[in-house]
């Protein structure tokens, strides 16, 4: 095993604000079980997976011709884009994490959605995670290719209430004229996990990826957006919810690798007690890049004095013909307003959940799956009921 | 109603409002009218209870009990509400959701039922429509992207909502145009009777020829310095405040 080389690493934005050697001395060679144990039924667009590996998928998903291997089979099959893909949308360098995880990965899936399919209702990836160690990564691997002319959403579901270390690198490319939306909602108290994504977006495709973390005990997620092509569009949507000694930590990268490229991100925090949470989101245009838009909004709210936030939304810009913007605001929730709501008979408790409740709303009214939407309005009105702000 | 006794208070050590006497009655529409920096505002803020303000003498009576010990809410329930000079928008928070939260606060602390999603958008959007506000208000967030005068409209459908009895209107009228200042004055004229009582701070003597208040107060330097009738507004407006000075 390479040793960790923690200055060159802590030089590296990814991890400016977390120590890249935290878990050095963990095992990354925890191999979970590989059988569904659960019984649990599987959906018509649901795909099931146990502990990252692929079980079976529902009617509509065999129906539309929609592909699901384990990674490693996936690998042996001869599949041609994924021979000429496989670890190169993920950045070249190898951080610590990456490095294991390209080494020893034995779960994960490969997707593959088939050209100019359109579906309305979303595939569900139902992950059922009930083999971990609170001092061992699992090393995932999952592999996304939608093909030309698609149009797909999935929700990563992750059925898990144990005690886990995750350790995952998700590569996924979208061909031309294709929109894929993605929503992964994170809400394992005692769950560490370092995750990796890279998107590859090609010509007029369009990605939409919504975070929604409610808590971790430690998140890394670390994002690779890359507008490949004329007309590629990204949008990172999302928010966490940091409580107790809650660690998340965001690293957004946005690559306009070409002209006529937009990106657009929102983002909100809230941390509460002792927690700490990170925003660092950067977009790169490159100097090619004409007539491109990136905006990135980023809004927080800490609600106690020990809790920590840094946001820190970057733009490095090397062409003169593009519309950009940023801005970022950290503070506490408005007196002003809170008296404004106390004199209509709201009092303080109340008149804070509703601020926070419109604070998310206007992150999950950007999903587009209605039903989920409601699923999660659900969960943040669950979380403010369960908290007292008076 | 209102008795404010000897009232003197401050912000951080500097005297806002200075010895104040006020009397109102169930039925009566007050009007305050000041030059700038008064003190005019810190009163409404202080009557509705505000953070941060200190009274160094005298008393508020409400209905012959002190409420300087009350918060905000609790002053609300028992009725006090103020339309805001400047209505604060509150990002994302939906006008329905937010008045059927404060009208159903209200109501619970009076023991009485909740009022179901169903039968409360019946009634906003019957208010939105006396107040001339198109349905779709709705579906905005409180003050979020509202006009001067929407916000300002947008605090008389809270007052007839909130069915307030104590009503302080600090500049209600200030970013109305003409026809929207009739169509407020309506509303409020509508609102009165004889259990409910107005404190009305404005500038301008145009608001009140619609509403023909009772009483007209000066106050300067913190303190109330005239009172009179309707005409001493006119007055006022002709000849300025120097010749109370």
């Amino acid at each position: 095993m390479k040793p960790i080389k923690s200055q060159y690493y802590f030089k590296k934005e990814q991890w400016k604000y977390t120590k890249i050697d935290s878990f050095k001395n963990y095992n990354f060679n925890y191999k979970p079980l590989n059988h569904n144990t659960n019984n649990k039924k599987c959906g018509n667009n649901e795909i099931l997976l146990h502990n990252g590996y692929f079980i079976e998928s529902g009617e509509t998903i065999k129906k539309n011709n929609i592909i699901i291997y384990n990674i490693k089979d996936a690998l042996n099959k001869g599949i041609k884009h994924l021979e000429k893909l496989f670890n190169n949308i993920i950045p070249k360098y190898d951080d610590f994490y990456m490095y294991q995880n390209k080494k020893k990965f034995f779960t994960g899936y490969y997707l593959y959605i088939p050209k100019k399919l359109k579906l309305s209702e979303p595939i569900i990836i139902n992950n059922i995670n009930d083999d971990g160690d609170k001092k061992s990564f699992i090393n995932y691997r999952n592999f996304i290719f939608c093909d030309h002319n698609t149009n797909v959403k999935i929700i990563n579901h992750d059925l898990s209430e144990i005690i886990a270390c995750n350790n995952i690198i998700n590569e996924i490319y979208i061909d031309n004229n294709s929109e894929l939306e993605i929503i992964t909602e994170f809400n394992k108290p005692d769950t560490k996990q370092i995750y990796n994504c890279s998107v590859n977006i090609n010509q007029n495709a369009k990605f939409k990826y919504h975070a929604l973390d409610f808590k971790g005990k430690f998140i890394k997620n670390n994002y690779y957006f890359n507008l490949n092509e004329p007309g590629a569009e990204c949008i990172f949507n999302g928010f966490n919810i940091a409580q107790s000694k809650n660690y998340i930590d965001n690293y957004v990268e946005i690559s306009h690798n070409n002209k006529h490229t937009k990106s657009n991100l929102d983002y909100k925090i809230i941390s509460s007690d002792r927690s700490k949470s990170i925003l660092f989101a950067k977009a790169i245009i490159k100097e090619s890049s004409s007539n491109c838009e990136a905006y990135q909004n980023n809004h927080n709210l800490i609600l106690s004095k020990k809790a920590t936030i840094h946001s820190n939304p970057q733009l490095e810009i090397y062409n003169d013909d593009v519309q950009c913007s940023h801005g970022s605001t950290t503070g506490q929730i408005d007196d002003e307003i809170i008296h404004y709501m106390r004199t209509r008979g709201i009092n303080i408790n109340n008149a804070k959940k509703l601020i926070l409740e419109g604070f998310l709303h206007d992150i999950t009214d950007n999903i587009s799956v209605e039903s989920f939407t409601k699923k999660i309005n659900n969960k943040i009105a669950e979380y403010l009921q369960n908290e007292n702000f008076g | 109603m209102l008795n404010i006794k000897n009232l003197s208070a401050g912000i951080k050590n500097k005297t806002i409002l200075n010895n104040i006497n006020l009397k109102i009655n169930e039925g009566e529409f007050h009007v305050i009218m000041g030059t700038n920096g008064t003190g005019k505002s810190t009163l409404g803020n202080i009557l509705t209870g505000k953070e941060n303000y200190e009274i160094t003498n005298g008393d508020i009576l409400y209905t012959n009990k002190s409420i300087l010990d009350l918060s905000p809410e609790e002053r609300a329930y028992l009725g006090i509400f103020m339309s805001f000079q400047y209505p604060i928008a509150i990002p994302g928070v939906n006008t329905m959701h937010f008045l059927r939260t404060a009208v159903n606060s209200i109501r619970k602390s009076q023991n009485k039922n909740e009022i179901g999603p169903a039968e409360f958008i019946k009634k906003f959007k019957n208010v939105l429509d006396i107040i001339g506000l198109k349905d779709d208000f709705a579906k905005r967030n409180v003050n979020e992207g509202f006009s001067g005068g929407e916000k300002k409209r947008f605090e008389i459908v809270q007052m007839i909502l909130l069915n307030p009895k104590l009503i302080i209107l600090d500049e209600t009228d200030s970013g109305l145009d003409i026809d929207a200042l009739k169509i407020v004055s309506k509303g409020i004229n509508n609102f009165r009777n004889k259990d409910n009582a107005f404190i009305l701070i404005t500038h301008y003597h145009r608001i009140l020829k619609y509403l023909n208040p009772d009483y007209v107060h000066v106050m300067l330097n913190g303190t109330i310095v005239k009172s009179g009738k309707e005409s001493l507004a006119l007055k006022l407006e002709e000849k300025g405040y120097d010749w109370i000075k």
